[in-house]
């Protein structure tokens, strides 16, 4: 017990905002020591408690394009001013999202006397999908898949068409009934009001996150290389008379990059409002009905599997195997491995022009000043490497199975083969947008339909479709 | 000396230290509910709860994570008040004065953890609420010790061993404890606790909102992971060599068994948690069933996970104390062995 009170002691005595010095000389029998402990623990505790979170910048498109530190700052500043924090997030009027529903999912997680739950997504979500939404919570290293990137937007299992953001109806889906296959629980048990928070709060990180991207390419496309022009808009010169490059970011004075930043947010928030419109809606005749007969259902089927098996048509198989077990290609990636297997193999050849430059003898000025930049661009990349996870393929599902994570229900199969799903190999034999017609008619998907969901009950070699010629002389 | 001490000793302390023992472990169990719920921060207040005194809080009009933690603080205060009890049973009928000492560092230790829960909830702090769930367990572990220093059969032992030395020897084993019978357990019941706090760390990190949250997460699974392979083999080759040696025959089998237990409850737990891992469905397909936060199975496998942990290092602790106990015995009729740490606990 002596050593660690000492080391305590220590500890404490290094910081001066804690007057802890009487301690030294109390008695640790006596019986007042027990709540003094307690205090000690607690003020151990509160000295060095964590600052609140923050949300992160993504810093693997910051690095991409280069983005100087003043302009991240910058960026991060811009965005707090039309986001807010993790602990007081702020519903700018135009995002269409409650300010209120806002407040109850994010800060720390508590009740209130009422018995309303606060803090909704640190209590449930921010472990898997981390603070700021990049997928990256403590456990997500573990989990299989990734848990999702909410800042780009893109969302998997969703009943509208691909390009479009998903509804709120399919976020809850997803959040009442988890992603079957993998770590996402269903969350069948909060209230509606919770789940409807949550949603809420997922829209915003996603919204946030698009936002920080178009900043970052507004910056590079319109900011970093511009001259620098003082109120007057006279060109600002360095001591040596050249022009200055790189506008500073700053909408609250400068009415023209107002007016870019509103219309960015417009950009992102418009699909966000817009998807209840994008919702794939099959002609109502052509739904199957429930209660068809088993003749129907496998003649439906047995159409749906020359589909399936048709190079021309569905090819599935392609993927998923000509056994259906996901066994067909395996060396593709999601759209966010994909991003970063580029990020990884651009650093790659950087890193071997950076080599080859470097045997090189007679190099210019110039050359070496651009070697020098490359070099530390190469330290810098090499740094956002580090914090990635292994980078995994984008693994078929094995359809005998019966685990479908976006939902079993036939609508759901059907909007997964119509659209495909977004971010994944997976391609859409439908149309893209209402009234275009795709690879595929609507009866033939759901042809397909009823295959997929005949799979897991049907026998991988498959019975013989003609019977042995003996067989069939004896029959005639 | 036993026997005058045994002519002494009431019978009170033995069975206050068994209902405090078995009131503190369903306070374990529902404080790893209180985790797996997230119901810490059902209250924002402690020892007030929505400005109640505690006791007439209306539990059972309560739902939710209020139900759940104004549980948990009703157990503690079970608890304190059977400590309480338990106390005043020692010095009204326990003769040994370590004893009754160990009964005030109880009462210490359980105002010391309700304390520390409060403080957890008053600070809002999840590194308190680690530490929280490290000392109760290790209450658990002191009630238990008071359960076995206290029973008739800690003071009759030298009847056991007296038995035991005429009893036939089975192969190359003693039927007696020896010293490294001792530090096998005392290393058992270190490595036992030591996993309990890498679990804790692994459950508590999860949910914590620092940077370096992943890495001490991450950190913490491969040595939970490493740490129970250890765990296993020791509380395996400690039972058997108990069991065998007659050292408490029946709290050996059933340690045997727990640890079987808890190495499937510790991969349920994982299961019903996070899924399958990559590698794991590489070999065994896709975990097939849909997991409910905070759904009844959930909380039942992690709750009970942690549980039958704080069981263990228990168990544990009781059998170090027995097996210290008949070396100490040993060593006082052979004076030849050193056997410092056995003599001090017998």
């Amino acid at each position: 017990m002596l050593p660690v009170w000492k080391w305590v002691l220590a500890r404490r005595f290094s910081l001066a905002e804690c007057q802890w010095h009487t301690l030294g000389n109390m008695n640790l029998r006596s019986p007042s020591s027990l709540g003094i402990i307690a205090a000690l623990v607690a003020a151990l505790v509160g000295c060095e408690q964590a600052p609140p979170p923050q949300f992160h910048l993504n810093e693997m498109r910051m690095v991409e394009n280069e983005t100087p530190a003043d302009y991240q700052q910058e960026i991060a500043d811009v965005l707090g001013a039309m986001f807010g924090t993790p602990d007081q997030p702020f519903a700018f009027p135009e995002s269409g999202l409650t300010q209120t529903r806002l407040t109850l999912a994010a800060g720390a997680a508590y009740n209130d006397t009422e018995g309303v739950s606060h803090g909704l997504y640190r209590r449930h979500c921010v472990h898997c999908h981390g603070i700021t939404g990049d997928g990256r919570g403590p456990t997500a290293r573990f989990l299989n898949p990734y848990p999702r990137d909410y800042r780009s937007g893109v969302f998997k299992f969703k009943t509208t068409f691909a390009a479009a953001k998903p509804t709120d109806e399919d976020l809850k889906r997803i959040m009442h009934n988890g992603a079957p296959g993998t770590a996402m629980p269903s969350f069948s048990l909060l209230p509606n009001s919770e789940v409807e928070s949550l949603v809420e709060y997922v829209k915003y990180l996603a919204m946030r996150g698009e936002m920080e991207q178009r900043l970052n390419q507004y910056v590079y496309d319109e900011l970093a290389d511009a001259d620098r022009v003082d109120e007057k808009g006279n060109p600002v010169l360095d001591e040596n008379g050249a022009p200055l490059k790189g506008i500073r970011l700053n909408p609250a004075a400068n009415a023209g990059q107002q007016e870019a930043v509103k219309g960015m947010m417009a950009e992102v928030v418009a699909p966000w409002n817009e998807a209840k419109d994008q919702v794939i809606a099959p002609t109502e005749e052509q739904i199957p009905k429930d209660n068809r007969p088993a003749e129907e259902i496998a003649a439906s089927a047995k159409k749906g599997r020359d589909l399936f098996f048709s190079p021309q048509k569905g090819n599935c198989f392609s993927c998923h195997g000509p056994t259906a077990l996901g066994d067909g290609q395996q060396n593709d990636f999601d759209v966010w491995t994909k991003e970063q297997k580029a990020f990884l193999d651009k650093t790659e050849q950087l890193k071997q022009s950076v080599a080859e430059r470097d045997e090189q003898k007679d190099l210019s000025d110039d050359d070496k000043t651009a070697l020098e930049r490359d070099r530390r661009l190469v330290s810098e990349r090499e740094d956002v490497i580090k914090t990635f996870y292994p980078l995994r393929n984008a693994i078929p599902r094995n359809l005998r199975k019966g685990i479908y994570r976006g939902g079993r229900r036939r609508i759901d199969i059907f909007a997964r083969i119509h659209q495909g799903i977004p971010g994944m190999p997976m391609p859409g034999v439908g149309g893209s947008g209402p009234g275009v017609q795709g690879t595929l008619t609507e009866a033939e998907i759901w042809n397909i339909v009823d295959y997929v969901l005949s799979l897991p009950y049907e026998a991988i070699s498959g019975p013989q479709t003609a019977l042995p010629e003996n067989v069939a002389e004896v029959t005639k | 000396m036993s026997q005058f001490v045994a002519d002494q000793r009431s019978a009170w302390p033995h069975r206050w230290a068994w209902l405090l023992a078995c009131a503190t472990f369903p306070l374990i169990w529902w404080g790893g509910f209180v985790t797996v719920t997230g119901s810490g921060m059902a209250f924002v207040d402690w020892l007030m709860p929505d400005g109640y005194f505690m006791p007439l809080f209306p539990w059972f009009q309560s739902s939710g994570g209020k139900f759940v933690e104004h549980g948990h603080r009703l157990l503690g205060m079970l608890s304190g008040l059977l400590t309480i009890a338990l106390l005043v049973s020692l010095y009204k009928g326990e003769p040994r004065r370590w004893v009754r000492r160990f009964g005030v560092g109880l009462l210490l230790g359980v105002i010391f953890q309700g304390v520390l829960g409060g403080l957890r909830v008053n600070l809002d702090e999840r590194v308190i609420a680690l530490i929280h769930g490290c000392t109760g367990p290790l209450f658990f572990a002191a009630c238990a010790a008071m359960v076995a220093v206290t029973s008739p059969r800690w003071l009759n032992s030298p009847a056991i061993l007296a038995g035991a030395a005429d009893r036939p020897r089975m192969g190359r084993l003693s039927k007696t404890a020896e010293p490294r019978l001792l530090r096998l357990a005392i290393l058992t019941t270190v490595l036992a606790y030591l996993q309990l706090v890498i679990g804790a760390v692994v459950r508590h990190s999860a949910l914590m909102t620092a940077d370096q949250a992943g890495a001490v997460f991450q950190i913490a699974v491969y040595f939970h992971v490493l740490v129970a392979l250890a765990v296993f083999a020791h509380v395996l080759m400690l039972a058997h060599k108990c069991f065998w040696r007659g050292v408490a025959p029946l709290m050996s089998a059933s340690l045997a068994l727990l640890i079987v237990a808890q190495i499937f409850l510790g991969l349920s737990t994982w299961l019903v948690k996070y899924g399958m891992p990559e590698w794991a469905v590489a070999t065994f397909g896709e975990w097939p069933y849909r997991n409910t936060d905070s759904g009844l199975i959930q909380a039942t496998i992690i709750a009970g996970h942690g549980a039958v942990g704080s069981l263990i290092v228990a168990l544990c602790t009781v059998l170090t104390l027995k097996v210290g106990r008949q070396l100490g015995l040993q060593s006082s009729t052979r004076p030849a062995v050193k056997q410092t740490i056995a003599g001090a606990i017998a």
